[in-house]
């Protein structure tokens, strides 16, 4: 799709999205499958638009974003500041890694009963699942980025005067950035799967509850509707994330971004018209 | 004589698996303030870690001998020193006049960045991400972040010598006039004897492992030099040649 303009772009991908609800709508209505199994579009969209006119729907959805948002946030800080400071110290990760990749490859689903236990069949449990799933990949993601920051950058801001601070701001953070970043992404579908399917499992609300319930009564066309809602929640976040990746990226040669001018001959001093490499045009 | 930097019999073995490998020995040497000395030597002779010796970087092994700095013993990060080592280390994320800016700021001194860059002849890339500029570019970038840090002694690792011919000659310009104005003591390094020439005070001529200062040139073209006429001057192709037997000696050794 190179070549094309982002209106261009928008519009190749909103006919995919089309011909597929279409291929979807024609199959069941000619009975190539049973709409029982499948519902179909029409039929979908009009249960989303009765969904998403009840109060009772919107504290599902407010439930589920909270535990989801709240869970990011804590597990990503928590993670990156437990990242750094292993990344600081690597006699700590020696100590500590198997404990961690223990934990990290637990099916933390399966830890959900001790969450309610702990934190009750309310938010707070689908919290801590979320928390669970995205403090390690955080914190993976960020010991693995810190291991590739370049020395020697290190050490021109030490030769500089910089102390550790200068040193945490101005190279390891933004070197690595694009892993932060990277595992925020990874991080939101750990988010929205931990906490969708932790109420499906233990819950009073939420928008896996809502699926539950629907499931519950056969309502096909009710359990495809909330997934739209639960895909577009998501979806908007990632949308969010991808554009703070761009900006994360902007000084690097192939990054895009409207901020820095885009690279092009330059005019070295030194005489005539040269390209960036400094050879005689 | 208030020298910025002096080593006395300064010796240092790395230590390995292998046992102690000796990499400096009995290194004597000082830099007046405004003066540049050159240290000539062979590649991979131990030139660098001379260098970051004197910065305060660490070490392969502990040395030994004396290591002062403005009078005082070393000690890291001395914010006398400015260290413009030989690869690039300019902070990619952050435009050339940001990273100037951040070098004064670290050092807690009033920079004007859009001043150092027109120095360097960067007026019109201060904007620019050390991505989108050529080699010589950067060099003369990390000129102006090195100038930033109004330092009484320079240190310099070979800095010019991943350039082609023409953009050295016109940095080498551009250094020598911001170093006239600066007026601090440059330790240079170099394995070129044109480059020594055309820049130094002084030459050092080093051995091959483990590095010593085996002979002591001074070089007497006068300032300010014009580099393109230095090779019609007798004394330039005389001390060419001195130069030339005192490093093929050095290499026998």
């Amino acid at each position: 799709m190179t070549g094309m303009g982002p209106w261009g772009r928008f519009a190749v991908r909103l006919a995919v999205i089309v011909a597929l609800l279409a291929v979807w709508q024609l199959v069941v209505s000619v009975g190539l499958v049973d709409e029982f199994y499948l519902s179909k579009p029409t039929v979908v969209f009009a249960d989303l638009a009765r969904l998403l006119a009840e109060p009772a729907v919107h504290q599902h959805l407010l439930v589920t974003s909270r535990e989801l948002l709240v869970g990011l946030v804590v597990g990503a800080v928590a993670g990156v500041a437990a990242g750094l400071v292993m990344g600081a110290i690597p006699a700590l990760y020696e100590a500590t890694s198997p404990v961690i990749a223990t934990l990290y490859t637990l099916p933390r689903l399966a830890l959900l009963p001790l969450f309610v236990l702990w934190f009750g069949i309310g938010e707070g449990s689908k919290v801590a699942l979320v928390v669970s799933l995205v403090f390690f990949s955080m914190l993976l993601n960020t010991y693995s980025g810190m291991r590739g920051v370049d020395r020697s950058l290190v050490d021109a801001v030490r030769l500089m005067g910089g102390g550790r601070w200068a040193v945490l701001r101005e190279v390891t953070l933004p070197a690595i950035a694009p892993w932060l970043v990277a595992g925020l992404r990874i991080s939101l579908v750990f988010a929205v799967t931990g906490s969708v399917v932790g109420e499906m499992m233990v819950s009073k609300e939420g928008l896996g509850f809502l699926l539950i319930q629907k499931s519950g009564t056969f309502d096909t066309a009710g359990v495809l509707a909330i997934l739209v809602i639960v895909a577009v929640v998501a979806n908007v976040l990632d949308v969010l994330f991808s554009a703070v990746e761009k900006r994360a990226r902007r000084w690097s040669r192939d990054g895009t971004g409207g901020a820095a001018p885009a690279p092009r001959r330059l005019r070295s001093r030194s005489g005539g018209t040269r390209t960036m490499q400094g050879t005689a045009a | 004589m208030n020298a910025v930097c002096e080593l006395r019999g300064v010796s240092l073995a790395a230590r390995s698996r292998a046992g102690a490998v000796p990499i400096l020995h009995d290194v004597s040497f000082q830099v007046a303030p405004g003066e540049l000395v050159c240290v000539l030597g062979p590649s991979g002779c131990g030139k660098s870690t001379i260098l970051n010796a004197v910065s305060g970087l660490q070490l392969p092994g502990r040395p030994t001998g004396d290591i002062l700095v403005g009078g005082a013993p070393r000690r890291p990060y001395n914010s006398d020193i400015a260290y413009m080592v030989q690869h690039d280390t300019l902070l990619p994320w952050r435009t050339v006049r940001q990273n100037v800016a951040l070098a004064g700021k670290l050092r807690r001194v009033a920079v004007d960045p859009e001043a150092l860059l027109r120095g360097v002849g960067l007026g019109d890339e201060a904007d620019y991400y050390p991505a989108q500029l050529s080699g010589g570019m950067r060099k003369r970038a990390q000129l102006a972040r090195v100038l930033a840090q109004d330092p009484r002694i320079l240190l310099m690792d070979e800095p010019f010598g991943a350039l082609d011919f023409q953009t050295r000659m016109a940095i080498y310009e551009v250094f020598l006039d911001r170093w006239t104005e600066l007026g601090c003591g440059i330790v240079f390094v170099t394995h070129d004897l044109g480059e020594a020439i055309a820049l130094a005070d002084r030459i050092l001529v080093m051995s091959r492992r483990p590095a010593t200062v085996v002979k002591e040139f001074t070089v007497s073209l006068p300032r300010p030099r014009a580099l393109r006429e230095l090779v019609h001057f007798p004394e330039y192709r005389e001390l060419h040649e001195e130069l030339w037997s005192a490093l093929a000696l050095s290499e026998a050794r």
